[in-house]
């Protein structure tokens, strides 16, 4: 895909040439159309008994962006083994959670032993990350016992 | 919905010569006018049921997009309760494909007491986006056991 142009202030009688209607036409067109996007699907579950957080490395997804907002979804199942648990989810660009300290995004508290709930993590930055490469996961941790999660995880640059 | 989506061309391939204004409407307001009102469909509906075991396609919930080969973003919400104690698995289909885990879908809720009723999320972005053309979309569900209620909406954009 081609990188993302700034477009030019074009000047009275300027001749118009096709390397600049390339680059600022063509490619960024391109590039609105096909933004850049990353994604993963996990096949297998994962357990953790952190009670602090810690990143799921299985949600990693790295790409390089122009600047912009970014949108992270993720959508999945969660349980843990035992009853009562308070169990707390996050998102994470280059380590850094974007959630609150304590509670990160959301939690789930698990009325039953293994009780799969949905988890739905919505993020959009307010403050775009730079325009570089830059990792973006799914931060978690459990309050006791073993958490369980599935789950699938994207990111996209959206404006 | 906008105008078709154009493939930008090499305007080396003009070289020499002028963009004529079917050039610029082509490429500069068909493709802005695209890019402005990306493929786009909605579903807002009245509670659905289901005792399936298996999984089914939730009525009336299939809506159909002509996208140009990008991906899709497809968004469900809702909420979600069961007549029993159970555990409801729901899923999102193209064509009747699913795209979650064989058996898990894409989420699970289980329901603690009868008629508990819980909140529902399930966003997805295709990993291999569908051909250009036409497609359904839609949700599907099972519970194992009671009779499951869902107030669903399914929203579907192509986003890149």
């Amino acid at each position: 895909m081609p990188s993302w142009t700034t477009p030019a202030d074009w000047s009275t009688q300027e001749r118009v040439l096709a390397s600049k209607l390339n680059a600022q036409l063509r490619d960024n067109l391109k590039w609105l159309k096909s933004r850049p996007f990353a994604n993963v699907v996990m096949t297998a579950t994962v357990n953790t008994t952190s009670t602090s957080f810690v990143e799921l490395t299985e949600s990693r997804i790295t790409f390089t962006s122009a600047g912009g907002n970014i949108f992270m979804a993720a959508c999945g199942i969660f349980s843990n083994s035992i009853t009562g648990t308070i169990n707390t989810f996050d998102l994470a660009i280059d380590g850094t959670r974007q959630g609150d300290a304590t509670v990160g995004l959301t939690q789930i508290t698990c009325p039953n032993n293994n009780y799969p709930d949905c988890l739905s993590l919505l993020y959009m930055t307010s403050s775009p990350p730079s325009a570089d490469s830059h990792t973006y996961s799914i931060y978690w941790k459990v309050s006791a016992n073993t958490g369980t999660i599935l789950t699938r995880f994207a990111a996209i640059e959206i404006r | 919905m906008a105008n078709q989506w154009q493939s930008p061309i090499d305007w080396d391939a003009i070289s020499g010569a002028f963009a004529t204004a079917t050039h610029l409407n082509e490429q500069l307001r068909n493709n802005l006018e695209w890019l402005k009102s990306r493929p786009f469909n909605s579903a807002s509906l009245t509670t659905k049921t289901t005792t399936s075991a298996s999984f089914v396609e939730v009525t009336e919930s299939s809506i159909a997009i002509t996208s140009v080969g990008g991906n899709m973003l497809i968004i469900a919400n809702g909420k979600l309760s069961n007549s029993a104690a159970a555990l409801t698995t729901l899923d999102l289909a193209i064509d009747g494909a699913r795209v979650g885990d064989a058996t898990n879908g894409l989420t699970r809720i289980t329901n603690p007491v009868a008629n508990y009723m819980d909140c529902i999320g399930m966003v997805w972005f295709t990993s291999t986006p569908p051909s250009a053309a036409s497609h359904n979309y839609s949700i599907y569900w099972k519970t194992n056991a009671g009779t499951a209620s869902l107030l669903p909406r399914l929203y579907v954009m192509e986003i890149r």
